[in-house]
């Protein structure tokens, strides 16, 4: 995927504009830059990664460009994803705005929007956030970029730790904020838009995933279940449309098999399935994967990781990202997945990610609350409590309670920092900084008068956005569930039709039953890497020490050394599964620091 | 026979089997060791095998009917009670299926569930297949 960086200044200010034609000149030194905008007071160029001279971009009536790959709400296909010309867009009649673009557009995008004639300026990503948009202030000039690989190169970060921002990712890794790990470089949040003018700068959501709950519910399960297998067909052909070759991670998971069938429904010419595998039998769902691929008759290649004991230390990542994420600690099937895009002439890696999160995969007594909520004691509401208790494994005396509070007095559902487990490897300091530090999310905010299950499903969707901060850099990463149709779609069908007759996930089971094996559609068990990861760690422990207690992490005063050596045994770690997340959480973070430590610059572009 | 929660007062053999089978394991794993409870349902097993106690009623019915119950008893599900209750009901039927302890490392876990032979009743087979068996009774 293309990247992008934009300049906004003020052009009153001569020290702005000397400085924005400072680093105009730097940007023309990149490989493959290609101007877009260049205007008095705005610039926007992309940069490819293939050094090849076109990228993904596509020009709107008006003075719009959206950067990234893009589809139309209508299903016309003329103007998606077209390349573009290097001329610069029509600026006379802007003629649309941030909400405008979202609600005409999805896909993987940041917009930029030049009101002409004005000084106004809008910038909006798309509420998947695949498609980064960093920021940071040099000299009165704006600079937005989705690297910061990009902003290293034009040399205007000074490289600081924001080491409060480490703390809470220490406790919980999916949290979505404003800022980043680094201090003076802040991100917009997906589906937020950034308006800049002689007002000055706003920044507002222009989506939001309780307006789209209550905007339509759709109580019919046929109804239902027809519009999601249709939404997510469409979807995954509109994705397939972008590329000629396509690896698809086939878990075996009920989630990645619906993608498979819905790619294999496509034709896809060049289609690719890998399924990674642990010896340990929890990570080991080989024989659902190879049900799925020869249901379709797809070509499916086993990927082993943790066979052999390859030493941690080289399996950190050491690409710089401007925030702490899933850094890759799998390198070994990381770099197999790498020669395999590299070998078979892929471009894009797809998965079924984001299901689970969307479609109600675990019980919740919320199910049985929200049907209450909207029906009250009306019709079945006394058989939704008691297959809401099946799936929970709760009595139904506690659900039909839980019913009552929540769906009938519509009492409100907690959520608040409470939902992070504090990392035991904390000092005092840094859990008291964490407890009392504002984690929320607007989202959450407004979705405080819906019912709990939505609450908690938006709360969910908040935390996908993790799945696109861990970037691969030799393919575009597509989670087609997550695409913003099927999120929309299943935030408007209640929790008790995604999840029916004390079945999770039924409603999409039941849309695909005809498309995947039954062996899947009726597998409700999931696979996991925590003995995986738990033995690489023990295999470790000497490195894992030495990282930990001798890192910056420990240095700054954010872990605790006593708490931490007293953990990192191999007893404690077999007999306490909860370390296991906090450690790898901390050794990501280190990895993360020492990323910008060695040589940032050798990196950059 | 189809059991649905319309049918369950024609089910009052089942129910009040149910009841009384949800009460004892609560009772046992209330008042006695985990040794001592596990050393009751041994006792009741050959003591039944030497009596030549007769099965009535069909297994997988006698599951069905006692997952149906299930939610109507205030107890959460765990493993333990819920493996011991189901072995408390079905040897009111005559079965006596075998109550298997399983563990794992990487990191510890422990779990339990009730088996016939090859079949798992009251468990998913690809949950419990990460267990390895340490006892079964």
């Amino acid at each position: 995927m293309s990247s992008y960086v934009a300049l906004i200044w003020n052009r009153e200010s001569l020290e702005a504009s000397r400085f924005a034609g400072k680093l105009m000149d730097r940007l023309k030194a990149f490989r493959s830059q290609v101007p877009i905008v260049n205007a008095e007071d705005f610039y926007l160029c992309l940069l490819s990664e293939d050094g090849k001279p076109y990228h993904d971009c596509t020009l709107l009536d008006g003075g719009g460009v959206l950067v990234g790959r893009v589809f139309r709400r209508d299903g016309r296909r003329s103007s998606t994803t077209s390349r573009c010309s290097p001329s610069p867009p029509e600026t006379n009649d802007p003629g649309t705005c941030a909400r405008d673009l979202v609600a005409r557009y999805w896909g993987h995008y940041v917009g930029f929007v030049r009101h002409s004639g004005t000084r106004h300026v809008e910038i909006v990503r798309d509420p998947s956030g695949a498609m980064p948009c960093l920021m940071t202030n040099r000299h009165g000039v704006m600079v937005l970029f989705s690297d910061i690989r990009h902003c290293v190169g034009l040399g205007i970060l000074e490289v600081s730790v924001n080491w409060s921002h480490l703390a809470r990712f220490l406790c919980y890794d999916r949290f979505a904020t404003d800022e980043t790990g680094l201090v003076g470089v802040t991100q917009l949040r997906p589906g937020e838009c950034l308006s800049v003018s002689e007002n000055g700068i706003d920044r507002a959501f222009c989506w939001n995933p309780a307006d789209v709950c209550r905007a339509r519910v759709i109580e019919s399960r046929q109804r239902a279940r027809d519009e999601l297998r249709k939404c997510i067909e469409e979807c995954v052909a509109a994705w397939t449309s972008c590329y000629t070759g396509v690896l698809h991670r086939l878990s075996g998971g009920l989630d990645s098999s619906v993608v498979l069938a819905c790619l294999h429904r496509a034709a896809v010419r060049n289609l690719v399935c890998a399924n990674h595998f642990t010896p340990g039998s929890e990570g080991d769902e080989r024989t659902f994967a190879r049900a799925a691929a020869s249901f379709v008759g797809a070509e499916l290649v086993e990927m082993p990781i943790g066979s052999r004991p390859t030493p941690l230390s080289s399996m950190l990542d050491t690409a710089i990202v401007a925030t702490p994420a899933h850094t890759n600690l799998l390198s070994e099937s990381q770099s197999a997945l790498e020669r395999l895009v590299g070998t078979r002439g892929l471009q894009a890696i797809f998965s079924g990610q984001g299901g689970d999160h969307l479609f109600q995969q675990g019980g919740s007594i919320q199910i049985a609350a929200e049907y209450a909520w909207r029906n009250g004691f009306r019709g079945g509401l006394l058989t939704v409590v008691e297959e809401t208790a099946r799936l929970t494994g709760r009595s139904f005396w506690s659900v039909l309670a839980a019913a009552v509070r929540y769906g009938i007095l519509r009492r409100r559902v907690e959520w608040t920092c409470d939902r992070f487990d504090l990392s035991p490897l904390l000092t005092a300091e840094a859990r008291e900084y964490v407890e009392w530090s504002p984690i929320s999310h607007p989202w959450l905010e407004d979705a405080r008068s819906l019912p709990g299950a939505k609450f908690l499903q938006i709360a969910n969707l908040i935390d996908t956005q993790s799945f696109y901060r861990a970037p691969r850099r030799y393919a575009d990463i597509v989670h087609p569930l997550l695409s913003l149709p099927v999120v929309e779609l299943s935030l408007q069908v209640p929790s008790y039709v995604l999840a029916y007759g004390g079945i999770d996930r039924a409603l999409i089971r039941d849309a695909f039953a005809d498309a995947i094996p039954e062996t899947i559609t009726r597998r409700t068990a999931k696979g996991a890497t925590t003995g995986y990861f738990n033995r690489l760690l023990i295999r470790n422990l000497q490195f894992v020490r030495e990282l930990l207690l001798d890192g910056n992490l420990a240095a700054h005063g954010l872990l605790d050394r006593a708490s931490t050596e007293a953990v990192l045994h191999e007893s404690a770690m077999v007999s306490r599964p909860g370390l296991l997340w906090p450690l790898l959480n901390a050794i990501r973070a280190e990895a993360w620091i020492d990323s910008w430590l060695r040589s940032p610059r050798e990196e950059a572009a | 026979m189809v059991l649905t929660p319309a049918g369950l007062p024609a089910s009052l053999r089942y129910s009040m089997a149910f009841y009384r089978s949800v009460l004892n394991a609560s009772l046992k794993l209330r008042y006695l060791s985990l040794r001592n409870a596990v050393r009751t349902v041994v006792d009741r097993k050959r003591s039944a095998c030497r009596s030549g106690v007769h099965a009535h009623g069909e297994r997988a019915e006698l599951v069905a009917a006692f997952s149906l119950l299930r939610p109507f008893y205030f107890r959460q599900y765990r493993c333990l009670f819920d493996s011991l209750a189901l072995i408390e009901f079905l040897a009111r039927f005559g079965h006596f299926p075998s109550w298997v302890f399983g563990v794992k490392t990487d990191p510890f876990g422990a779990h339990c569930w009730v088996q016939d032979g090859k079949h798992v009743l009251n468990d998913d087979f690809e949950r419990v297949r990460i267990f390895t068996p340490i006892m079964a009774v």
